[in-house]
């Protein structure tokens, strides 16, 4: 079984409850900047989205990983902190736009811990959702199977 | 958490900080509570609203920024539309960046010869030329500042022509069509060639005590979600109040001439709901987004979309000037946000001329070629580009709807629906005898947001006996009690303004009362305060702004409806509210011995500002000959 998240913009409010339950689940503080998800919005369109980390199955980010520090497992990825370099190459060759830096370099990786994860409660439309995945599903990159 | 305040100078382009003392801080929490107590101290009797030396100050609360409950700001200054305290408060994201930016006032003073904007990016302010800015529509504003900074988080509070131009209802505009819009605040910064203020912040908000503050805030979403408004709040927002006040007799229509519009289905939220909606759109934080964004998919005006309307301004072009074309509505108040205008004085404006012309008091030659009939779509259109642009019968309004009715004469200034020169809401007061009281005594003039007395339409009488003493306090015909109720209603009201939270969470679906405000106070922020001591914040800022007008020369006498609703029965077709007036005196001696002001001038007494600490104040109106009762 592959879990991941999934965000439909047909539903996205825009309220960024999702950022705020991140960041406040990771570092018991509100702040946009260290949420592991992020919100892309055009106002004068009146639409926004919820940009997250697909859990790719050969993800891209890791593969870019000059040394080794980003890895991943069924679930999320890991971020080995001491290891990083901060190179920011995993960012740079995430496919959906999804991995961002924290104000000191390191990526925001998300975990996708077991149960129902914090961005999801949080939002009020259902904007955002787990997807889980039998083995032998499509594989490869959700953004590029779209 | 220290409270902060930034001063620029646009004048000297002088920037200072400033501590707020935490007696202040304590005393007044924040937002709407702190900006009148600045405003108190620094802005007095003498200040003209349009000049240099008035000050326009924006805050937050110490909420804004947390999940659940929406996060707001409020804009006041000296309001160039009344002469008395002004003040308008906005959702959107403004105040959340605001708070990640580490601000929590920012006061605008002086002014600029050449138009500016403010640039405020987390510890970094700056003063930035916005001639290429100046005449660009409240949207543009937005985007052209994001496009020239490269950054779609910025948010950006900015004025519409209108205000350029000086018209004095021009409000303050963010995310497109959110407005602090009442009382004129974007017309003082219009007067200071200030076009916007820009804040960008990247900090955080760190509860004190997080584990604390999660449970609440978990156990108010639980709350909002499983309330029986939630569902229709998030489908039509305050839309759905047109259906629901003319089922009562109670939408004002033809400037107040009923209270019942035939074509209210027409124009309805349920309508917009089914036919116009495409997307839900919400403020930072809110766990009911209730906000929408709409199309309009024929006819005329096809292809025109935006965010809302709300219930003030859809029924503002819809019943109030007799307009039963949903679509010229939208249009309308989508002018109205490009221009920057508040949609309630501007549909005042047009409905005063609309029912002048029905009455024939309507000099020939004002309305030159334009058919003055009631809903004339054309005239609607016409009439608020005009405004917007202060040009025709835009010039006669610029300085307001009172001050063109006096221009007009023959009586025409008793046809003006307002209270203390702020035009009244949607709402028919002589079917809500709380609502009309709270008009009368609002601190900013005729306005229903100061008090919100939204349980006097629970018809819950055991309720309203157990709250409020007496059972005719849950119900909008009725008088008693809503003294008591209005006074409860506007110190809550004064707390939310405060915290900067939304009032349709907190106060209309009661999501927080003072005691679950201290509670979020001592968990966000470590303050501790009791629920009397929240309560008493607001009753705080109730009287220190009453003081402010009192220092203005307001007295019983100002705390009146225009006579319409005291002499014109409303008529029969307003099913239950049909033959009701409103009577005024003794519910406003009720409302006066709830608050201990004295009878015959509703003034606040010594010994009342004395236990509410405010005993500077006494003695600022003393050494003014302005002496208050024992």
């Amino acid at each position: 079984m592959r879990r991941r998240l999934v965000s439909d913009r047909a539903k996205c409010t825009g309220c960024m409850n999702c950022q705020l339950a991140c960041s406040f689940a990771h570092d018991r503080r509100w702040q946009l900047g260290l949420s592991r998800l992020w919100v892309r919005k055009k106002e004068e369109l009146g639409w926004s989205e919820a940009v997250v980390c697909r859990s790719c199955e050969d993800p891209r980010c890791v593969r870019a990983c000059p040394n080794g520090s980003l890895s991943h497992d069924g679930g999320g990825l890991l971020l080995d902190e001491e290891g990083c370099l901060r190179c920011g190459d995993c960012i740079r060759a995430c496919c959906c736009g999804a991995l961002r830096a924290d104000p000191e370099g390191l990526p925001l990786v998300c975990r996708l811990e077991p149960g129902i994860p914090p961005c999801v409660a949080a939002c009020p439309t259902g904007a955002i959702w787990v997807e889980e995945e039998s083995e032998g599903g499509p594989g490869g990159c959700p953004e590029a199977r779209r | 958490m220290a409270v902060r305040t930034l001063r620029v100078d646009v004048s000297s382009g002088r920037i200072q900080v400033e501590e707020v003392p935490e007696e202040v801080a304590f005393g007044f929490i924040g937002g709407r509570g702190l900006n009148s107590w600045r405003l108190f101290w620094e802005v007095g009797p003498g200040v003209e609203p349009l000049s240099d030396q008035n000050r326009v100050y924006f805050a937050i609360g110490p909420l804004d920024g947390i999940p659940v409950l929406g996060s707001r700001f409020n804009v006041s200054s000296k309001s160039p539309m009344t002469g008395l305290l002004g003040d308008s408060n906005a959702g959107g994201h403004f105040g959340a960046e605001m708070r990640f930016a580490g601000w929590d006032q920012i006061v605008i003073e002086g002014a600029s010869c050449d138009p500016v904007y403010i640039l405020v990016q987390d510890e970094e302010v700056s003063i930035r030329p916005a001639r290429h800015l100046w005449g660009k529509d409240t949207w543009q504003v937005q985007a052209l500042i994001r496009e020239e900074l490269g950054d779609e988080g910025v948010q950006v509070a900015c004025v519409g022509p209108a205000a350029e131009r000086g018209v004095v209802f021009a409000g303050v505009f963010c995310n497109l069509v959110r407005a602090a819009a009442r009382t004129g605040m974007g017309a003082v910064l219009g007067a200071k060639k200030v076009k916007a203020l820009a804040v960008r912040g990247t900090g955080a908000l760190t509860p004190r005590h997080p584990e604390r503050a999660h449970a609440l805030l978990e156990q108010i979403r639980r709350y909002l979600i499983n309330h029986p408004d939630y569902a229709s709040r998030r489908a039509m927002g305050t839309t759905r109040l047109v259906s629901a006040l003319n089922a009562l007799g109670i939408l004002a229509t033809r400037h107040f001439r009923t209270g019942y519009f035939e074509a209210a289905a027409r124009v309805s939220g349920e309508r917009l709901a089914a036919e116009y909606n495409v997307a839900s759109r919400g403020c930072f934080g809110c766990a009911v987004p209730c906000s929408r964004w709409f199309r309009i998919r024929s006819g005329t005006f096809r292809g025109l979309e935006g965010e809302g309307p709300e219930f003030e301004s859809l029924a503002a072009f819809t019943a109030r000037v007799g307009n039963d074309d949903l679509d010229v509505a939208l249009k309308a108040i989508d002018l109205c946000n490009r221009y920057g205008m508040d949609t309630l004085t501007v549909a005042e404006c047009i409905s005063l001329l609309m029912e002048l012309h029905h009455e024939g008091l309507l000099d020939g030659s004002v309305a030159g070629s334009l058919d003055l009939g009631w809903g004339n779509s054309r005239t609607i259109l016409t009439l608020v580009e005009q405004i917007g642009r202060r040009e025709g019968l835009g010039e006669l309004f610029a300085a307001g709807p009172l001050a063109a009715a006096r221009q007009l004469g023959r009586g025409a200034e008793e046809y003006v629906m307002h209270v203390k020169g702020l035009p009244l809401i949607q709402a028919d007061p002589r079917g809500l005898k709380g609502y009309g009281l709270g008009f009368c005594v609002a601190t900013r003039g005729g306005d229903h947001l100061r008090a919100e007395p939204y349980f006097e339409l629970s018809f819950d009488a055991e309720e309203a006996r157990r709250r409020f003493g007496v059972p005719q306090a849950g119900f909008p015909g009725e008088y008693l009690g809503k003294g008591k109720l209005v006074r409860y209603s506007e110190e809550l009201c004064a707390v939310c303004d405060s915290l900067d939270v939304c009032k349709n969470t907190m106060v209309c679906m009661e999501a927080v009362d003072f005691q679950l405000a201290a509670r979020l106070l001592e968990a966000v922020c470590g303050w501790s305060l009791d629920a009397e001591a929240v309560r008493k914040v607001g009753e705080r800022i109730v009287n220190l702004e009453r003081a402010y007008l009192v220092r203005e020369g307001v007295d019983r006498r100002q705390d009146r409806l225009p006579s319409r609703f005291l002499e014109t029965p409303l008529p029969a077709e307003c099913g239950a509210s049909a033959g009701l007036t409103f009577e005024l005196e003794e519910m406003l001696d009720e409302y006066y011995r709830e608050r201990g002001w004295d009878r015959d001038r509703g003034w606040p007494t010594r010994r009342k500002l004395e236990e509410l600490d405010l005993g500077d104040v006494e003695a600022d109106l003393r050494a003014r000959g302005l002496v208050l009762r024992e």
